[in-house]
């Protein structure tokens, strides 16, 4: 029997075909043919055929044509030519994945197995439960808006009063009264129920539920913690357990001002500006700047010059302390004013207080050298200072557009808000409530006035920004904070100079706090004075965290009770305590942070800010400022081994404590084995976080001198022949563009041709040559620049208001689970950068290891995405 | 049936190409369009591929006392179109039609409510035109940022926007066509007709591309031409725009 298969070959009819002419259905072997074709190759061996005949029989009639696609996409890591053993577990996994975890969101149900219905099952019960409950947070939302608004009667006040003494009272007893092990259990999944609950529903009655319930948990745990666990009869016992509560005690303290300061985040929105603009006031813009280059500073100038206000009432000022000539043959080649001092003396402080001496303006607007602002800034915060003449400074976010060591090392930009995205999207909102939003040294706007009556900058430490606005609240002026992105920068360029930066914070708010108390001295009111005084305890965490990631030892080296109670009790007592606390903060920070990356922060800090600070609060004078250094380059990838040096000795402690718990477990008495346990999970915690810490200073290639800023506009290109194309501007930095084009082909490397960009009404040219095109992707540098032409393309690419509006639209909000899960990887990866530095004989184990552990990788499941992207990047 | 009348706001501003990039568009976009040339210089022919050398049209048909409906073309794209024809001087002179008349054709074609059809008029005021910017549901005026379109502006809306009628002027948009991206004057001048005209004025601004002109000698749009051309997003910017005006 011969036929003509659809290659129009004469060729024998393979016996698979003839299966189906045997069973009579002859009319899906050409069905067959296709699905065999795709997914496998032609000549494949008779048992992957085998298979292939039974997945074919699976399938539903009518998707059979697209069947092999399908299997293609949802088991993209299954090699269905050459099956292994290996490929079919990782099949079955898929399947099993496929059909219950990822069910909804594909396609592949009606065609493979259809198992939704247990999800649906599922999703049915989940919203039952859910809708009733957001309906009853939606309705107090109503309630909660009125906050605030209406005046309180006499009577109104008196029951107020009633209800807060009768809710005391009752926390009071939910505290402090002792219960037995069963009465606990079921006291702490009762709350974990109403946190779970109140996790999944938007709103602020949510979030007000989450934080009592935490507050009412962990009051009980550190009640519980000093009322039973501290065994006073032994001294070993004393000494380590009071260290211990000392840093829980610390991280109560933290937990309940965060709480405070965080609890209704007053989310200000800009006023607008009188029509009138002959009343409008008066700005200075004033950009120090020290020793950065001037590639990095020229941006920034440009920028300035283009923010919208009437031209008679703006100044841009470029303070240099480095006193350098290209400056200023810059500076007023653009049309700015150039400031320069003898001395350096005071640093960015003193700098600016010497050109507040020169200027008049009545506004000061304080841009760091790097730190590009968009047109739109004056018009966005000038209007609070308008409305409110109290107010002194309205501050508004520091946005990089470049990673920050952790981004850049741990590979997640853009992916994972960093360390400063909480600070900027939740603290400072939420102090904003308090009027206790305070200024960053940048992107901000100053009342001059104001200033000049405390005395300009503060100078007697070395965060000028945080102790200024401490001035102005002292003086009774207020504050605001606009979480409107409007200007961006660079983040810091490598792990020392991050720590560094953040050393140097920690070191002046110490300072400030042995100098300047915020808790005492005159004109604050409380909540001020809780606001400040968190934000400065937050710096001196670095001695309790190193605590905690020690304690362990205590137990597995000295034997020491630090907890003295049974395990069972203390897991009882703890574990509720921070599963509540993370769902809690968790819900605060929303998707400016993700669970557990604090926990790297921090850890990455501890020693170092640890240090910083306790010599700050003995010696406050010690110290001066530094300049963190920005836009350098990294040339080779190297690890940084002197700021890991403390990471690596807590890490050493810790796997001592990893021996002494396998010892202890085998060895010792059999009534210890739970305590031991519960240690040895906590120095496993630790190590996941270390790990964590030594992938960050793992220090990758940066080869990029500017960053591109990814944008997706419309741009016409013009080539010298006066033909016209369409193309997409894909990202640009001040050097060049890269550009997308449907048909490329009409480009030529290193052809000179211009680009239109359009802003608003206008449009502008600007002359580039094509350095490599290439798939559709061309990549140009522009070609000699007049100054106006930097100042028109600052004007289309920085300067526009809407340039970093979209920026965080890839941060979803927090999922603690798979947040912990990308931590380990995170920490695994630390690990094998650790062990490939380790001598061979020592390394080949572990090597091994890891590589078996990421064979068994290849065998979970893999996740489907639909939402493929159009077009990578150049 | 949507008329839609598209007259130059004087000679050589461009109408026959917009008429056909956006005849084309529509097509592209789903539409029924049936485009009908008004213009005696026929040209709009050209744009989709009838011979150089054939001169037939409705005009030469009427001339001739004979039916139109003869010369009704359709191009590759299927678009209907049906040409002026080529007339010599002496009988343009002595061509004249009867008052309605462009109306009562279009009553007896009878087309569907979603069918467009698409009016070249001519920018010279003459009994044609006449009837057929009064028969139009919508007129757009194309004009050139140029000196001679802004004086014409100008004209338009001191003597209010059309030949004294308001019921005209309503019903009157301008778009901007031939911005050369060469000259800072072009940049300049659109930006004050866009300040004069206000809401009068298309969203859209078709750039001056030698893909257009080129597309012309090819005797095609720029949509079949250059498709890589911003020309092409230009009209379906301006597609869209007629579409959602007449939702």
């Amino acid at each position: 029997m011969s036929t003509r298969d659809h290659f129009n070959k004469d060729t024998k009819l393979p016996f698979d075909v003839k299966l189906f002419y045997i069973i009579n259905q002859s009319s899906i072997a050409k069905d067959w043919l296709v699905f065999k074709k795709t997914l496998l190759a032609d000549n494949t061996p008779l048992f992957s055929t085998l298979v292939g005949i039974i997945f074919f029989a699976f399938c539903y009639d009518n998707h059979r044509k697209n069947a092999a696609k399908i299997f293609r996409k949802y088991f993209p890591h299954v090699d269905f030519q050459e099956p292994t053993i290996a490929d079919i577990v990782r099949f079955i996994l898929q399947l099993v994945w496929l059909s219950t975890v990822q069910v909804n969101r594909i396609e592949a149900k009606n065609t493979i197995i259809n198992l939704d219905f247990i999800y649906s099952v599922l999703t049915f019960i989940k919203s039952g439960v859910l809708l009733p409950i957001e309906k009853i947070f939606s309705s107090a939302e109503h309630v909660l808006d009125k906050v605030g608004t209406t005046e309180m009667s006499q009577n109104d006040k008196f029951i107020s009063r009633v209800y807060l003494l009768f809710t005391v009272l009752l926390a009071v007893i939910c505290i402090s009264v002792p219960f037995t092990i069963s009465a606990q259990v079921a006291f702490s999944l009762i709350l974990l129920i109403v946190a779970f609950l109140a996790y999944s529903t938007p709103g602020r009655l949510p979030r007000l539920i989450l934080i009592a319930l935490s507050l009412i948990i962990s009051s009980r745990y550190l009640w519980w913690r000093y009322y039973a666990t501290l065994n006073i009869d032994n001294s070993l016992d004393v000494f380590f357990g009071v260290i211990l509560i000392f840093a829980e005690t610390y991280a109560w303290i933290v937990l309940l001002l965060g709480f405070f300061q965080t609890v209704w985040p007053l989310d200000r929105k800009p006023l607008p500006l009188p029509k009138d603009t002959t009343i409008w006031p008066s700005v200075d813009i004033f950009i120090p700047t020290y020793n950065e280059p001037l590639d990095i500073v020229r941006t920034t100038i440009l920028a300035a010059l283009n923010i919208d206000w009437p031209k008679n009432k703006i100044n841009v000022f470029v303070l240099d302390d480095g006193n350098r000539p290209e400056f200023k043959l810059f500076v007023n080649e653009v049309g700015a004013r150039y400031i320069t001092r003898d001395d350096n003396k005071d640093a960015k402080a003193g700098n600016i207080n010497n050109a507040l001496k020169m200027t008049q303006g009545d506004y000061i607007a304080i841009f760091d050298c790097d730190h590009i602002p968009v047109r739109s800034f004056l018009q966005i915060t000038m209007g609070a200072f308008l409305a409110d003449r109290k107010l002194a400074l309205v501050q508004t976010p520091h946005h990089f557009y470049s990673p920050d060591p952790f981004e850049r090392n741990i590979d997640n930009f853009k992916n994972v808000p960093n360390e400063n995205s909480l600070f900027y999207g939740v603290v400072q909102d939420g102090n904003d409530l308090w009027n206790a939003a305070f200024f960053c040294g940048s992107s901000s706007v100053l009342k001059r006035i104001p200033l000049i009556e405390v005395g300009g900058l503060a100078t007697d430490t070395v965060t000028e920004d945080a102790h200024t606005a401490l001035y102005l609240h002292r003086k009774g002026y207020s504050s605001a904070y606009l979480n409107v992105i409007q200007s961006a920068g660079l983040a810091t360029e490598s792990l020392s100079a991050h720590i560094g930066q953040r050393v140097r914070w920690a070191r002046g708010m110490a300072q400030i706090f042995r100098i300047d108390n915020p808790l005492f001295g005159k004109g604050l009111n409380i909540s001020q004075r809780l606001c400040y005084i968190n934000s400065m305890i937050h710096f001196l965490g670095g001695i309790p965290r190193l605590i905690f990631l020690l304690a362990p030892l205590g137990f597995l080296l000295f034997h020491s009770y630090l907890i003295y109670a049974p395990a069972i009790e203390i897991l009882l007592y703890a574990a509720p305590t921070l599963i509540n606390n993370n769902i809690t903060n968790s819900y605060i920070q929303g998707r400016h942070r993700h669970s557990f990356w604090a926990e790297i922060y921090e850890t990455v800090l501890a020693w170092h800010i640890a240090c910083a600070t306790t010599v700050a609060l003995i010696h406050p004078k010690i110290g001066k400022f530094n300049v963190t250094a920005k836009g350098g380059l990294i040339e080779n990838s190297f690890f940084d081994m002197n700021m890991s040096k403390p990471y690596l000795t807590l890490i050493t402690l810790n796997l001592i404590a990893v021996v002494l718990a396998g010892y202890r477990y085998f060895l010792g008495p059999e009534d210890e084995q739970s305590t031991v346990i519960l240690n040895f999970v906590w120095t496993a915690y630790n190590l996941i976080m270390l790990g964590g810490a030594i992938s960050v200073a793992a220090e990758k290639v940066q080869i990029r001198a500017k960053h591109r800023i990814e944008v997706n506009s419309e741009i016409i290109i013009r080539k010298r022949s006066g033909h016209l194309i369409y193309a997409t501007l894909r990202d640009f930095t001040s050097d060049g563009v890269g550009l997308y084009m449907k048909n490329s082909s009409t480009l030529e490397k290193n052809e000179l041709v211009d680009i239109l960009i359009s802003n608003g009404d206008k449009e502008f040219s600007f002359p580039i040559r094509t350095v490599n095109v290439k798939d559709n992707h061309v990549g140009a540098v522009f070609e000699n620049l007049t100054i106006q032409k930097q100042l028109e393309l600052t004007q289309c690419t920085y300067s526009r208001s809407d340039a970093w509006i979209h920026w965080h639209k890839n941060f979803t909000r927090d999922k603690p689970i798979s947040s912990l899960g990308s931590i380990i990887k995170v920490s695994f990866n630390g690990y094998l950068i650790l062990i490939r530095m380790l001598p061979q004989f020592i390394k080949k184990p572990f090597l091994l290891l890891s590589s078996s552990i990421s064979y068994i990788k290849t065998l979970l499941p893999k996740k489907i995405t639909n939402n493929t992207l159009e077009y990578k990047d150049a | 049936m949507r008329v839609l009348c598209i007259q130059g706001i004087h000679s050589s501003v461009g109408t026959s190409t917009v008429v056909a990039n956006t005849a084309r568009t529509l097509k592209e976009l789903g539409q029924d369009v049936l485009v009908f040339d008004l213009n005696p210089n026929n040209l709009l022919r050209l744009h989709f591929n009838m011979d150089w050398q054939n001169p037939a049209g409705w005009a030469l048909n009427v001339s001739k006392k004979k039916s139109w409906f003869t010369v009704a073309y359709e191009c590759e794209q299927g678009i209907r179109f049906i040409p002026f024809g080529q007339i010599d001087y002496k009988k343009l002179q002595s061509f004249s039609i009867a008052k309605n008349w462009l109306s009562d054709q279009l009553t007896y074609l009878n087309l569907p409510s979603e069918t467009w059809v698409i009016l070249n008029v001519s920018s010279e005021l003459n009994a044609l035109s006449t009837q057929a910017l009064k028969l139009g549901d919508i007129i757009i005026r194309v004009i050139e940022p140029q000196i001679n379109s802004l004086s014409q502006v100008i004209d338009s809306i001191q003597s209010s926007y059309i030949y004294d009628n308001d019921s005209l002027a309503d019903k009157a948009f301008y778009l901007i066509n031939k911005l050369a991206t060469n000259s800072q004057l072009d940049y300049d001048v659109a930006l004050v007709l866009k300040k004069l005209l206000l809401e009068k004025i298309i969203p859209v601004t078709i750039h001056f591309d030698e893909n257009i002109k080129e597309a012309l000698a090819n005797k095609t749009t720029v949509t079949v031409h250059a498709p890589e051309s911003p020309a092409v997003d230009e009209f379906k910017a301006f597609a869209i725009w007629l579409t959602t005006h007449f939702n």
